[in-house]
Parts: structure tokens; sequence; C-alpha cells
């Protein structure tokens, strides 16, 4: 089972650095966190600029608030839920703008029918609405249970569930419906 | 911060098979970008901090140093008239709030005041001018926010409040240049 990005180790030295206003420690830190901050914001948010914002902000209050670390979990997981918070109240702020879909590498030839599967899923991702999108993502990748996502919103645990039953469905659905009309294509050439 | 070990438990089901999606990765060059802003926001909270604290001290200092000056035995010179008690004294005025529009017009007030109590004053030793300066800042910071918040009450009466710490300033600047005259 594939484990978070965001599971990266902090040394206590560099944490301790930067809890007293160190920049070179907090740049450290920036650097660790700062390509799985932007990719989970980039997940939840869509857009490419709108996650940079929600990853500058995210590190802003981090630092700001680095004191009230307590240490009694891991520090990704507190970075990671900052970052979370950030991209549901920018989300909640404004509908973030158009569709952007991130570019495929060139991948190796026995890849190839993955990446088009993958294809489909992120297009059928990008279709769903903010809300959906979310909790299917911080459910099903970031293993986050439904009383913690109810959590995020301010809900209760039932509006996890449907969304996320929701949006499973509506995947499901694009995803069939995707394969049916490239299924046609094929047997009209 | 609500801080939980939330979402560590990565055992949950994923039946579409999200995590094997490739990760977004961020354009070459955005790191370096996204620190220089998070830095920059960060060093400007620093400063303004540090500013906060310097003239909260200034301002403290300032009343110190006001309340220091009027404990000292004052000479009688004739010149000095004293101002006639009339009906309408301050301790005897109703204590109600000031509104917006009255806070504006003493600020205003107090805007004259200073600027001819500044013409009066001579030269400041040195850790007094820094008070002045840092009071100056203060009331530039609140000038800065009222531009965007023009109806503050708070933001007006703050402005009121550091401007009557300015006053007192020159004010005990020029008690002190009166006795220094006086003993020549």
């Amino acid at each position: 089972m594939a484990s978070s990005p965001f599971e990266i180790e902090l040394d206590e030295l560099t944490l301790a650095r930067a809890k007293r206003g160190d920049v070179d420690a907090c740049a450290q830190i920036f650097r660790d966190f700062h390509p799985a901050a932007w990719a989970v914001a980039m997940r939840l948010c869509k857009c490419r600029e709108t996650a940079h914002e929600v990853t500058q902000e995210a590190f802003i209050t981090a630092f700001r608030r680095l004191r009230q670390f307590r240490g009694d979990a891991p520090f990704w997981g507190w970075m990671r839920r900052v970052v979370i918070n950030h991209a549901i109240s920018t989300m909640r702020r404004a509908r973030a703008p158009a569709v952007e879909l991130e570019d495929h590498h060139a991948i190796d030839q026995p890849q190839q029918e993955r990446v088009g599967q993958s294809m489909d899923l992120e297009a059928a991702l990008a279709s769903l609405n903010d809300e959906d999108r979310t909790v299917v993502w911080l459910h099903d990748v970031e293993g986050y249970s439904h009383a913690e996502i109810a959590g995020m919103y301010g809900m209760t645990e039932s509006f996890s569930k449907t969304r996320l039953s929701r949006a499973r469905a509506k995947l499901r659905e694009w995803m069939d419906s995707t394969r049916r009309a490239s299924a046609v294509g094929e047997s009209a050439r | 911060m609500n801080v939980s070990m939330s979402g560590s438990d990565m055992s949950g089901a994923d039946p579409l098979r999200l995590r094997d999606l490739p990760e977004p990765r961020p354009e070459a060059g955005r790191l370096e970008q996204d620190w220089a802003a998070v830095r920059a926001s960060l060093e400007a909270e620093r400063t303004q901090r540090r500013q906060t604290w310097i003239g909260g001290l200034a301002a403290a200092a300032s009343v110190v140093l006001v309340v220091a000056l009027l404990a000292l035995p004052r000479p009688e010179p004739a010149a000095l008239e004293r101002a006639p008690i009339t009906a309408a004294s301050p301790s005897e005025e109703p204590a109600v709030p000031p509104s917006t529009a009255e806070l504006m017009a003493m600020s205003q007030d107090m805007e004259q005041q200073l600027r001819f109590m500044r013409e009066q004053v001579g030269s400041m030793p040195s850790e007094i001018a820094i008070y002045q300066v840092e009071l100056q800042d203060l009331i530039s910071q609140v000038d800065d926010a009222l531009s965007l918040a023009p109806d503050s009450k708070a933001l007006w009466s703050q402005r009121l409040g550091l401007q009557i710490d300015l006053v007192k300033l020159y004010r005990s600047q020029l008690r002190r240049d009166y006795l220094r005259l006086a003993s020549l």
C-alpha cells in the first residue's frame, strides 16, 4: 500500500531551531515539505496557482504557530492538516478556476494502458465538485476517517459518508462511460 | 490548532486506486519563488512585532518620563499663567465615550497642537528622539490601516492615544528646555 508523500521525517534539531525562529531551519522544512504540500493542495483545488497560494499560506501559518506544535504526533501529519485546512477554506472563499490537469510524462510502452486509465481517472476526478473531490481524496488517498473529514468541514459524519459514496459513484460512472465511448470508437474504425 | 494523528491510517479502502495516480509536481523554480514569498511575509511580521514592542516600550517610557518630570518641584515664573478653572472642567464632564467623528476631530486638533509643539521644541536627547520616531512610525502604521478602514473607531482611538503620547513627550521636552533656561 502506497504511503502518503507527506510522510517525511523531520529531525528534532531542525524542528527546535525552527521553533526558535531560525530562518535556515524554516527553509529546510519548506524545502522538504513543499512538493508534498503543493501536491495535496493541487489535488484538492485543481488549479496550479491556487495550489501555490494555499501552500504559501499554509507554511506561513505553520511557521507562525510552530510553537503550538507539541510533538505528540509526527510533524508531517500536523503540516498536512494545515495545508488541507487552508485548501478547504480557500475553496470555500471562492470557486477554483478552470480545471488544469497534470501533464503526463512519457512512460514506457507496457504502462500505456495504465496511463490511459490514469488520465480517465484524472478527468473523472476533475469533473467532481470541490467537496466531493476533497472528501474522496482525503478518505481514499490520505486515509482520513469520516469523523476527521466531518471535523474539517464542521459537519456531521453523514456528510462525509454521503459525499464519499456519491463521489465514488460519479467516478465509476464517468470512467465506465468513457470506456464505452472509446470502445464504440474502436469498433467503428 | 487541533492536531491529531489524522489521516495516518493508510490502510483504508481505495477501490478506484486513486493512490496510483501520478503525483502532481510544481513547476521548476516555483519552490524558490514560494519560499521567497513565505520568508518575506515572516520577516515583515517579525519587523512589525519588533516595532510594536519598541513602540509600546517607548509609550510606557514616555509616560514614566512625564510622571517623573511632573513630580519635580516646579518654579513659579511670572510668565506662566494658570488657566482659569471653569465649570466645564474635564472632571465634571459626563463619561460618554466619544463617537468616531469626535475622535477624528480630536485627532485633527491634536495634529495642529503637535505641529506647533514640533516647531517649539529644541533639540532632543537621542533616547527621547528615538521614542519620538517610534511613536511617529506607529502613527504612520495606524494611518495605513485607516486608509483601508477609515471609519474604524478603534483605529481612530489608537491614533489619538499615540498622539497624546507624542504630546506628552514634547511637553516633557519643552519643560526640560524651560528648566534649563530658568537655571541660567
